[in-house]
């Protein structure tokens, strides 16, 4: 599998974690997979598109000390003329980044005939939040992942939602006792073992609205895979 | 038997005892005491006498074990090398802690403490660690220096855990046959785990905070199971295990993971073997504890690297030096000083690589390379596992998912639609354990929160401040910083007249590579609870009430604070209390122990707190939300602390804050302006941390932390 790698950069991204008590929108550090593949699919329509990011650095604390900024909103409500209660939202200013996107057939195309594509990823996109621009076009051809053991630097589910046998399946079993990735985890993103596992879930749409929650590897996860995922390959803070 | 005194006669002065610590050599008609009535006829007292005998057949099952068990002790703080005494660095009456100060060893000198301990041996009810523990805290388990590090306290304590393992091996059946045909008896495998509890849990209100008094149930609970004999030592997130059988603690730890905790696990697995010394009677035990396995390998491996590339080079050199030198011979002036030229070059690269590596050239580097090939073969046995335990996880969760752990799917009712969390036209989806946790509004459990005053305080109109104060120990920093003090000790120590440098040098460096970590381990982790216990009556005093503070956890605390310049009470405090126990921390370039203050207004959301509380940037950490951060090594915190603030008007202090709010270049530019001169001189002391190396954004934040104390006047 051959990957493309832009750089991302943004003004205000909001991404991620859900709201908290109704009043507190926190943001995720990195770039999760359900986010960006998303934001790709809104540009180049439903097509086979998978695609990761990150924000390299050393240390998050200090990351978030430099990028992440908080914004009081105060949705209103025009039917009783009152401002409901207000809403703190937690988003990462002046931030760049970097994705990989899978090279399939029904991508390549367009990937090669744009030098640059603009998109919008994450939450309050209607507020002039969330978007992006992908440039610097790179190739990484399969001799050149530099597969390795480290540590996972993004979000990437176990398997898509249509490949998952119902619910409470057994699709993790094999992942989970002995580390062996699941077939999407091998064949999208050339992972050979996953040696320690950090869980949580990604929303997949499964339609216009609704959609479902699936099981994914977090940052944090150590894995056997491509260079490029890992986080000790990718230290220093390119938003210095 | 009672395991852990075996080593009792350390307690005695050398002055009665004459030589070892097995009463061999007591004169007891001395002390008034009659061998044949008055000397104790127990197990515990064979075990204390024949601890060190050398005819191993000819001792039972239980005192095999109780051999055994007492070099696994020894083992933890250093590999035991036979001519450890001829090291000739002398011995010390002194316990040397190696993050503080040396402590004088005190011992039993007269008859009656004599006979005390005597007659405390014959009982069998008694606590030997309640009686002797102030003698077991001062006296080294090796008065050999510079081996004097580990306390026979924790040493004693090692032991008896040790013996009670041995004794669930099915292999001591018949010890006492096999050791008399054998000469090498391989005893099973010994599994050592650090588990480190992890809340997933993001909290939005105070009775979220229940997780943590459900946390330190799960800790008593642990403490009163018959588990609990494998617990070596512990923090209230931290658990460091050895046991003897793989999956052997599952079931105690999945009543952490059945509520909503993360485990994360790093194990290693140390084969254990008892071998024949030299075809004689006596017999060593094989076994190596490393605390961090993997961090081991990678230095030896990296080291074996270096080496490779070493010897890689130092071929080709001397391969393309024979090459110039037949060149030599063959070719015409001109070209002949050309080559000499590079055999020049190549000879300065030589001498160069001799330098660099300390190496005589390449024999030695061979030497050395063998040396720690040797080691890593050694190491390949041990096996490390790394895993992260959580609760079963379905593969998909159909929405809505529990808005605080997002690990499972929020709690549903009969009919199967979502049954949120509903309180003041606020609906929170929470999945089963989230929902325990907290309890239903209303319901009784609900108004029971863990932190009473917290609970008030949140639930109150008047605007209170607080600060979330949470202490942490870090064991990977740990394991680098006794090392390091270690080497530091070995340095100042090793001097001996009868040796010369060489000898020194290679004594000392084989004796850093004999220490193990564990046993200071376990010591510092004794010392770190002292160390909390006298901070939490500290903050009592800064806070005078009951009223004004709650404890979250033994090292997590939550403090009502007037205004922000109360900080720098719990700074001094906190750095008095580093100096008094840990006071060698401040000359390593990290701390393992770590203070993180957060202080807010009590409204604001507590997770936030909760980040960066739980993630420490530096040694000293105080965030002050909307007005900036601070991060200090001890050294930073010493010159911060020591500064006068009588120099600092508050309304210079002020006047840094409000600029900075406008733009922190100006606020910079305004401690260097010399316009206003008593301002400037003002400024002084926050120039000098400025040029001490501490940076602006953390000067600011403590000028602006400072500047607050206008607000009581107000």
């Amino acid at each position: 599998m051959n990957f493309i790698e832009y750089t991302l950069t943004s003004d205000t991204l909001c991404m991620g974690e859900r709201i908290k008590k109704g009043q507190f929108r926190p943001t995720v550090t990195t770039i999760p997979y359900s986010q960006i593949t998303g934001a790709l699919k809104a540009v180049f329509g439903n097509k086979d598109i998978h695609a990761v990011g990150y924000f390299p650095f050393d240390n998050e604390q200090e990351f978030r000390g430099k990028h992440t900024q908080i914004l009081t909103y105060s949705p209103r409500d025009r039917a009783v003329n009152t401002s409901i209660i207000p809403l703190y939202i937690e988003y990462l200013a002046d931030v760049e980044g970097k994705v990989f996107i899978a090279e399939t057939e029904d991508i390549t195309d367009e990937l090669e005939s744009n030098e640059s594509i603009s998109i919008y990823m994450g939450a309050f996109k209607s507020k002039g939040f969330g978007r992006c621009t992908l440039s610097d076009r790179k190739k990484i051809n399969e001799e050149d992942l530099d597969i390795h053991e480290g540590i996972l630097n993004t979000r990437i589910p176990i398997a898509k939602f249509e490949d998952i046998n119902g619910i409470d399946g057994n699709t993790n079993k094999k992942l989970i006792d002995e580390g062996e990735p699941t077939d999407f985890l091998k064949k999208r993103f050339c992972i050979e073992k996953v040696i320690k596992a950090r869980y949580g879930y990604l929303f997949e749409p499964t339609s216009k609205t609704p959609g479902c929650y699936v099981l994914s590897l977090f940052e944090g996860s150590v894995i056997q895979g491509p260079g490029f995922l890992l986080r000790d390959d990718n230290g220093g803070d390119m938003n210095e | 038997m009672i395991p852990e005194m075996h080593d009792i006669g350390k307690l005695v002065d050398k002055s009665i005892m004459v030589t070892g610590h097995t009463f061999e050599h007591v004169d007891w008609s001395k002390y008034g005491i009659d061998v044949n009535t008055d000397l104790p006829k127990n197990r515990t007292w064979e075990g204390i006498t024949t601890h060190h005998r050398k005819d191993w057949e000819k001792l039972d099952k239980d005192l095999i074990l109780l051999r055994v068990a007492d070099s696994l002790a020894a083992t933890a703080s250093r590999i035991i090398s036979e001519d450890k005494k001829k090291a000739g660095f002398g011995s010390k009456d002194c316990l040397r802690v190696l993050w503080n100060e040396e402590i004088k060893s005190e011992t039993i000198k007269d008859q009656k403490g004599l006979e005390d301990l005597i007659n405390f041996i014959k009982r069998t009810d008694a606590d030997y660690f309640d009686k002797y523990g102030t003698y077991l805290s001062i006296v080294p388990e090796d008065i050999s220096s510079p081996v004097n590090i580990t306390s026979l306290f924790v040493h004693s304590d090692l032991t008896s855990k040790f013996y009670s393992i041995l004794q669930e091996y099915g292999t001591f059946g018949n010890i006492e046959e096999e050791i008399k045909n054998k000469d090498e008896i391989s005893i099973g495998h010994l599994f050592l785990s650090c588990y480190k509890i992890r809340i997933s849990q993001q909290f939005t209100r105070a009775k979220d905070l229940n997780i943590f008094a459900t946390l330190n149930k799960l800790n008593d609970e642990l403490q009163k199971s018959e588990h609990y004999k494998y617990l070596l030592f512990s923090t209230d997130d931290t658990l460091w295990f050895i046991y003897p059988k793989k999956h052997y603690l599952d079931e105690i730890l999945k009543e952490y993971i059945k509520n909503g905790f993360i485990l994360e696990v790093e194990s290693t697995e140390f084969p254990l073997m008892i071998k024949r010394k030299g075809g004689g009677p006596e017999w060593y035990t094989v076994c190596d504890l490393y605390p961090f396995i993997d961090k081991l390998k990678m230095h030896v491996l990296s080291e074996l690297q270096k080496l490779d590339k070493l010897k890689e080079e130092y071929e080709d050199l001397h391969t393309k030096r024979r090459e110039i030198e037949q060149k030599i011979k063959k070719s015409k002036n001109k070209e002949r000083i050309e080559h000499i030229n590079e055999l020049k070059n190549i000879g300065d690269r030589i001498a160069k690589l001799k330098n660099e590596d300390a190496n005589r050239g390449k024999k030695e580097t061979q030497k050395r390379y063998d040396k720690i090939r040797s080691k890593w073969k050694r190491i390949e046995d041990i096996f490390s596992h790394e895993f992260i335990k959580q609760k079963k996880l379905s593969d998909i969760i159909k929405p809505p998912i529990c808005e605080l752990c997002q690990l499972a799917e929020a709690k549903r009712k009969d009919d199967g639609e979502p049954d949120p969390w509903e309180k003041d036209e606020i609906k929170e989806y929470l999945c089963e354990t989230c929902y325990e946790n907290r309890g239903a509004p209303g319901d009784e459990r609900a108004e029971k929160v863990h932190c009473m005053n917290l609970f008030r305080w949140s639930t109150q109109e008047e605007d209170v401040n607080v600060a979330w104060l949470r202490v942490s120990l870090d064991y990977d920093i740990l394991n680098d910083t006794v090392e390091e003090l270690f080497s530091q000790y070995v340095e100042t120590e090793g001097t001996n007249k009868n040796k010369s440098e060489e000898e020194i040098k290679k004594l000392k460096s084989r004796l850093l590579t004999e220490l193990r970590p564990l046993a200071q381990l376990d010591q510092f982790t004794d010392d770190y609870h002292k160390f909390l216990d006298e901070l939490e009556s500290g903050l009592k005093d800064i806070v005078f009430d009951d009223q004004s503070w709650d404890k979250v956890l033994s090292n997590f605390y939550i403090l009502k604070i007037e205004n922000l310049s109360h900080v720098k009470n719990i700074l001094n405090k906190y750095n008095e209390l580093i100096d008094q126990h840990f006071s060698k921390l401040k000359v390593v370039d990290r701390s393992p122990i770590k203070l993180s203050i957060s202080c807010s207004n009590i409204k604001f959301a507590f997770f936030w707190h909760w980040k960066f509380l739980e993630n420490p940037q530096n040694d000293v950490n105080v965030n002050l939300v909307g007005k900036g951060e601070m991060h200090l090594n001890l050294r930073q915190l010493d010159k911060i602390l020591n500064l006068d603030m009588r120099q600092l008007g508050i309304s210079s202090l002020h006047k840094l804050s409000e600029v900075s709010e406008v733009s922190k270049k100006l606020s910079k530019v305004l401690l260097y302006d010399k316009g206003d001169w008593r301002l400037y001189k003002e400024y002084d002391g926050l120039r000098s941390l400025l040029e001490g190396g501490i940076d602006f954004p953390n000067i600011l934040t403590y000028a602006k932390m400072m500047s607050d104390q206008e607000r009581v006047v107000k």
